[in-house]
């Protein structure tokens, strides 16, 4: 059943991954990129972290797909459409793309991977947050700095500029 | 035929990290490079998920949290140096911002 589930939520992120990358409309490669972050919310939630899995509804499907997408909103009168590239590039990026692909897949199927241990339950949400704020409190700390940081340098880079700055 | 395990989670994220890489580097529009990026991340994560559940280890997912909050903060300034470029350029073609090439 399980192994079902996989194989379903596969096909569905490997889909909609194509159909983003070759959606010429961007809004609706928006809405596939969406449908292949449910897809790995899924997934997450058959690896048995449903914490990683509701994160990733929040932040991917929710904020993430709706900054791109206001992206893509405010810049769409330049450039509604996505233009190819020239066929050499083309062809040098499925190149290099499938190249990749070989290596990584071909490593993992020969490498040998510890297929005996049974995998059991272990991320729940107290020891998870136990964790968060003993081992990685100064990683934890540094994130929120760098997410103000973040922010602050948004806003600066993206506003309009308004005459000379007052002295 | 196998039961799924972690070979199989692994497979699937090089698949999605090979799509996000030919996205990457055919796309023109800026906006839909970054999308292409954010399928790269998803891999990534999908691999430290899989990872700490086969092992089985918390330090692969609590590295996800901490690259999904990398991701926030990339596609925000992302975004923001796109608008950037747009409001001074006029365009969002990667084909034309090209005042660095030599």
């Amino acid at each position: 059943m399980t192994d079902a589930v996989f194989f379903v939520l596969a096909g569905v992120i490997v889909a909609s991954a194509l159909g983003m990358v070759q959606a010429r409309n961007l809004f609706h490669a928006g809405l596939a990129l969406i449908t292949c972050f449910l897809g790995v919310a899924g997934i997450y939630v058959l690896l048995k972290s449903p914490f990683i899995a509701a994160l990733q509804v929040l932040i991917y499907a929710g904020a993430i797909a709706v900054i791109l997408l206001f992206g893509f909103m405010l810049t769409h009168h330049v450039m509604h459409t996505d233009p190819h590239k020239r066929f050499t590039q083309q062809a040098a990026g499925l190149g290099a793309a499938l190249a990749m692909g070989l290596v990584l897949v071909v490593t993992i199927a020969v490498s040998p991977w510890n297929k005996g241990a049974q995998a059991v339950p272990v991320s729940d949400l107290g020891s998870l947050g136990q964790q968060l704020l003993t081992t990685y409190l100064l990683p934890f700390e540094l994130a929120s700095a760098f997410l103000l940081a973040a922010l602050v340098g948004a806003i600066m880079i993206a506003r309009k500029e308004e005459g000379p700055p007052p002295a | 035929m196998t039961p799924v395990g972690l070979q199989h989670y692994l497979i699937l994220a090089a698949v999605l990290f090979s799509i996000g890489l030919y996205g990457a580097l055919t796309r023109r529009n800026a906006v839909a490079v970054l999308m292409s990026l954010e399928l790269m991340f998803n891999s990534v994560n999908i691999n430290l998920v899989a990872f700490s559940h086969f092992l089985p280890d918390f330090t692969g997912v609590l590295f996800s949290i901490f690259v999904i909050t990398v991701a926030a903060a990339e596609v925000t300034i992302g975004v923001a140096i796109v608008l950037s470029v747009y409001r001074n350029r006029n365009t969002i073609d990667l084909e034309q911002v090209n005042q660095l090439q030599g």
